[in-house]
This record gives C-alpha cells, structure tokens and sequence, in this order.
C-alpha cells in the first residue's frame, strides 16, 4: 500500500498554472541571477521527462516521425539521413518549454518557436543545446503579430500547433493567419484533442482529476475541437487534408500509439493549395 | 520460499521504481569548486570485455552515430589477443543464430571465422535449418572485436577503472582511476561484468541467488581424430550436468557443474584422475534407476505406436584421453538480475545487469542481445532528433530486456532445480518429458528455434 501511495503522490505536478502572467524582462547580460534561478527550475520542469510534461514527451515519439516522413516525403531531393529535414523552415505555434521544437531543429531544420508566455521562452532558450543556435530560435511573440511582419508571409515550408488549439478561441482566424505564413503547397500539422464523451471523461475528468496528469483546469471541454469541424475550417481556407489519424494515450506505461479511433485525441496534416 | 519472495519484490520494485536522480547525487550548475578540466565525449562504455566491444563497435561502424565521440574504457591493463597456432583457451561460448547476425552486421563475423575454424553444432543431422550454434573462444571473439574497432579508430582506453560518477545538469562526471582524468559523457553504459561497480556506485538493488555450485572448465583432448566432432554434449548428472563442446576434430571444450562441497577435491585431482572423472561421468550406469528406464521404455513404445519416430543416430559420447596443462579452472555459480537496467543517463548491459547458470549456454548470447536491443532503440531516438539519453528511450530498452531477460533466467533457474533431483518420481517424469520432446519433432524445433535466438 506504502508503495502504491508514493507512486500516485509522485503524480501530482508541480506546476501550478499553464497560464502565467507574462512579464517583459530584458534578455541575456542583464537578467539577474535570481530569475536565473527560477528558469533553471522552470526549465527543469518542462524538460523533467518524469514530470509533469511527461506525456508531452512521450509524444514525441509519435509526432516527430510523423512530421519528419510528411515533409520528406513532399520533397525529392535526397536527404542526409542524420538532418532529413535540412534547407526547410519550419514555425512552432506555442512552443511552450520547446518539447517539440528541439528535436526538429536538430533533424537539420530551421525553425523558430513562438509562445504567447514569455517564461515558456525564456525556459526553452535555457535548455537550447548550444550546437543548435544556428537553426533553433524562439520569439516571444503570438501568431498574429507575427502575421503582421512583412518578412514573414509565405516564409514556412511547414507550421505545426501541437497541442494548442484546443486553447484558443478563434479556429477560423487561427487558420487563416497560418494560410498566409505559409509557402504554397505547404504543409500544416495539428494535434489537439476531440470534442466527444470520451474526451470528456478520460480527457477532461480522468486526466486532470483522477490521474492528475495535467492541472486540472488546463483544457476546457468547450473549446476542443471535432476532426470534421476541422476539416471544414481547413477546406475553407483553401486547404486540403491530407492526413486525419487518430491518437491513443496509455498513461500505465506513458506511450502513444495510433489508433483507429478518434475519439480522444487526433493528428492532422493539411496542405496548402 | 525465500528466493520466491525475493524474485516479488523485485518484480514489485521494476514496476513502481523511481527513475529520478536522489538529491544528493545532483550537483548545482554554478558549484565553484567544480574541478578543472574535463573531456566532453557522448558515449562512454565502462568495460572491454565481449559485450562492452560488441557495443562500442556497434556505435562506431554505425552512420547515424558518426558525428558522436564513443569511449571505450578497461580497468585491466591488457586485453587477451590470439594468434592462430595458440592452444585454445578454457573460455569458449555458443553463440546463437542472433549472435551471429549481430557479429555480421558489426563486420567481424568473416574476421572470426578467418582466425579459427569455427564449429558449427546442429542437432543431430536432420535438421533443415541453420546450424543451432558456433563454438568460438573467449580471445578470438575478443580480439576480432578489437581489431574492427580498430579500423574505425576507437582504442580501448586501459588501466581505467571509473572510480566514481556524479550527475551534472545534462551529463555524467566520471572520474577514473587516475585522479587527473575526468570525463563529461552524455550516455554512460556499463558492461563492467557480473560485480558491476557502477551498479553498486548506483545502488541499482538486485535479485540474487547463490547457486551453491560451481562451473569448472577445461580443455580436453580427445581419443581420436573425430572428423564429426559437431555434437555438443550434455548429460544431467544428480550432481548437475556435465557438457563437453566441441572446438576441432581432436578438442573439445569442458563445462561440468558440481557442488560446492566437491568442487574443491575434483580442483585437486592428478591430471589423469581429472581424465578418468571425466569419461566415467559421461558413460557411468551408477546414476541410472532401472526403474526409471524400464518405465520410460514402456511409455515410448505406446506412443511411437501413433508418432512416428524419427530416425535418431545413435553416437556415443566422445572419449577423452588428455586435458590441455593450466586449463582447468573453477569458478562459483550464481543467478543475478538487477532490479533496474537503466538509470537518467545510464544503462547496464550483459552480465552486470542479468546472470545466469551456464547450463543452457545463454549468458553472452543474452548479453548480445542487449547491444543489439539499445542500439535499435538509440539510433530509433537519434533519427527522432531526440537526446539519446533520453529516459524515455532508455526505459523502453528496460522494458523489453527485463522481460525476456527474466523469463529466461527463470526457466534456465527452473531446469536446474528439475535436475538436481534424485526422487524417482521427479526423474521418471523428466525422463519420459525429455524423450517426448526429442521424439515429437514440432516441440523439439520450438525448443531449438528459442534457444537459437535470444528473443
């Protein structure tokens, strides 16, 4: 029973709220040690791969090879095999702690992650692994500011939002910003979770009450969104999907899989015309 | 009773172990008596013996890990080499069918068959498939090994023994023997043989059992030249079993486990009273029950009466005349396996994280199987872009080697318990079972297929 007790207290995670208040500090020489500290442990946090993210890490395993083998594939020439994704830019819609942005700057992309948190900024360009610097960059930005620099419309080869419309209020706009960062023919890729009973009770009841695997708070069942919804949002920006696969989260022993069912939660991949 | 509650907790203890650092094993990024100097490499393999070389090899040839820095470290100050007119040593291993595979993917399977003719052991001369096994000594499977890593330029660094490691923000610390040395690694794998230090450095509990036997080997010269010396044989003694592996048409290899209890007079026997042991353990009737035979006879003649049997060559056990000088040695038996395989940034391989009775010849073969399972799952995590030493990865190697690590042992473990048995009844079953499985072919090729590969 001992044991059972502290495997089950271990569960509950230390953060407290996704939605921090977002301060401007200014960067590198002139941040003081103390706020140093507190992105060391934030840091540690986020990248604490039995902590509180760690489904979004074992995500991973599922979302890289997926993104990696679309954009290979819509690309013909040859491809190092340590840097498959060399020569192509790439956006990350709320990077968060940089999870998934990582592991793709270092498949060869380059790619720049954008969080509305300027914690979730600062603690991912902590972690960034100095041989990346080149490739990887963040930006403490939303995507519709971003939307308003010149430099920017039709930059990306690809954008992803993983895990994050299920946050914002507006799909339609969302979809319409990312139509026009895109190059023709680019790719946009999406995870998010469905709006069903099932998503309710393992999603919203189990995860974040039961099994305490997110904060509880952190998704709100009104604003998850249905693959087909999706589609048509797609379609009507001028889209067309490509790839609709449905996603099974295990937390026994904290793996994905695919899954025919998409109930819970789902991946897309959509083109731009 | 008691083994059985140790094997609960243990399983108790791999499902809800922590995987996290302990406190006091971290230290803080900006420490200021952080010592001086240390050399950044990726991956460190702590241990030169067959499945540390196997797994640095398997780094170094690879592509996808060619722009990682592999170290290599041995605590001893030289490791064995072989020439071709050498006289065999005591240490030889069955390799499995993966083994092989494993040694030709890694380009030293031609080398180690250039140096020594290798045996192939089939059962008996009816089976259509790959040879069950190859025979192949300790040094020339050693020093092939060393010799492809050589053509890669990754050395075997010797007189390192890793004194102590310590955890950092994103890397290991290890300090070696050798005060001034340190090493920053990012993955540090031990294959530091079966009284591991870094498991202990890590307090990585275990299950284990003393087996109270001990495994004696030697070399053996047989009677005459027997160019159909490809039969390995076993025979299950009340005392524990005796196996003479072939090596050449004129030597064969001995591995016989006996008693604590009299290990120590057969150590002490003339060369020649060793000799007579010998054959008079392979072909002496003073263990058979009459009994037991009669009864085995009677129930293969009512079921060859609706199996057909299969036509068996009848071979005798091979005669030995001479034992090598200095090759008899002895060592104690036991059963190991480490609770945990993997730890934030560090793996354990072969027999410092599983241990098993020689009696199936399944140790090195189970240590393979590792290097060839983490390297699957590491270069799967470099092709995802992902830190290799990420525990998420790491944990899936634990996950599959646990399992068929486990079982395996537990059967071998099993087996033995069966054999060590004088108790008519025990033996009668296990007499009848055996020759059933020998005669009823499907049963016998599932037997063989398991223990040709290591999955």
């Amino acid at each position: 029973m001992s044991i059972l007790y502290r495997h089950f207290i271990r569960l509950i995670p230390q953060f407290r709220s996704i939605t921090l208040l977002s301060r401007q500090l200014s960067i590198k020489s002139s941040v003081d040690p103390g706020e140093i500290n507190r992105f060391r442990q934030l840091s540690s946090s986020w990248w604490n791969e039995t902590g509180a993210y760690t489904a979004l890490h074992s995500l991973n395993q599922l979302r890289i090879p997926f993104i990696r083998e679309q954009l290979v594939q819509s690309s013909s020439k040859i491809k190092d095999i340590l840097k498959p994704l060399k020569d192509l830019q790439l956006l990350d819609i709320g990077c968060g702690g940089g999870i998934l942005t990582e592991p793709l700057a270092r498949l060869g992309a380059s790619i720049l992650g954008i969080d509305a948190v300027s914690e979730n900024i600062y603690t991912a360009e902590y972690h960034a692994d100095p041989s990346l610097k080149e490739n990887l960059n963040y930006k403490h930005v939303t995507l519709e500011e971003l939307c308003e620099n010149v430099e920017q419309i039709e930059k990306y080869d690809a954008v992803i939002a993983s895990e994050v419309i299920e946050h914002i209020n507006d799909v339609d706009t969302f979809i319409a910003n990312i139509s026009k960062l895109l190059k023709p023919k680019g790719l946009c890729f999406i995870t998010t979770l469905n709006q069903t009973m099932a998503s309710y009770f393992l999603g919203i009841i189990a995860a974040e009450y039961i099994l305490r695997m997110v904060p509880p708070g952190t998704h709100t069942w009104n604003k998850f969104v249905r693959p087909s919804d999706l589609i048509t949002l797609f379609e009507k920006n001028d889209f067309n999907v490509v790839l609709n696969n449905g996603m099974f989260y295990n937390p026994i022993i904290n793996r994905w899989s695919w899954s025919e069912s998409q109930a819970i939660n789902y991946a897309l991949c959509a083109a731009k015309n | 009773m008691r083994q059985l509650l140790l094997l609960r907790r243990s399983l108790i203890s791999v499902r809800f172990s922590s995987y996290s650092v302990s406190p006091q094993a971290t230290i803080s990024h900006d420490e200021p008596n952080s010592p001086a100097f240390a050399e950044n490499v990726d991956i460190t393999i702590a241990g030169g013996g067959l499945v540390g070389s196997a797994m640095a090899l398997a780094f170094a040839s690879s592509p996808v890990f060619k722009n990682h820095k592999i170290v290599l470290l041995e605590s001893q100050s030289k490791l064995p080499q072989v020439s071709k007119n050498k006289p065999y040593s005591n240490r030889v291993f069955a390799l499995n069918a993966q083994s092989i595979s494993l040694f030709e993917k890694l380009g030293a399977w031609d080398l180690m068959k250039s140096i020594q003719s290798v045996i192939a052991f089939d059962q008996g001369h009816q089976s259509e498939n790959n040879s069950l096994a190859y025979i192949v000594e300790n040094d020339v499977i050693q020093s092939c090994l060393l010799e492809r890593l050589k053509q890669f330029h990754v050395e075997p660094r010797l007189n390192s023994k890793v004194k102590h490691f310590e955890y950092e923000e994103n890397s290991i610390r290890i300090k070696l023997q050798d005060e001034k040395i340190n090493l920053r690694t990012r993955l540090l794998i031990a294959a530091d043989g079966y009284q591991s230090s870094i498991r202990e450095m890590a307090r990585i509990s275990t299950m284990q059992w003393d087996y109270n036997q001990f495994g004696i080997v030697a070399t053996l010269q047989l009677a005459d030249n027997m160019p159909d010396n490809v039969v390995a044989w076993q025979r299950f003694l009340p005392t524990g079993p005796i196996a003479c592996l072939p090596l050449s048409n004129t030597h064969s290899s001995l591995v016989w486990t006996v008693p604590k209890s009299m290990h120590k007079e057969i150590m002490k026997l003339s060369d020649e009273q060793f000799v007579d042991a010998i054959n008079k353990a392979f072909t002496s009737d003073t263990y058979k029950h009459s009994g037991v035979i009669s009864i085995t006879e009677r129930i293969r003649s009512y079921w060859q009466q609706v199996i057909p049997a299969s036509p068996t060559v009848l071979q005798y056990p091979p005669v030995i005349i001479n034992v090598e000088p200095r090759s008899r040695a002895a060592f104690p038996l036991t059963l190991l396996n480490a609770n945990q395989y993997v730890r934030p940034r560090l793996v354990l391989i072969g027999d410092s994280a599983h241990r098993i009775h020689p009696m199936a010849g399944q140790g090195v073969n189970m240590g393979f199987c590792d290097v060839l399972c983490l390297f699957n799952i590491l270069e799967q995590a470099v092709r995802d872009g992902a830190d290799f030493s990420s525990l998420i990865y790491l944990v899936d190697y634990e996950r599959q080697r646990q399992l068929q690590c486990l079982t395996r042992l537990l059967s071998i473990d099993s087996l033995n318990r069966l054999y060590s048995t004088n108790f008519s009844p025990v033996v009668a079953l296990r007499s009848i079972g055996l020759s059933f499985v020998n005669e009823f072919s499907p049963l016998k090729k599932f037997f063989e297929k398991q223990a040709a590969s290591s999955t």
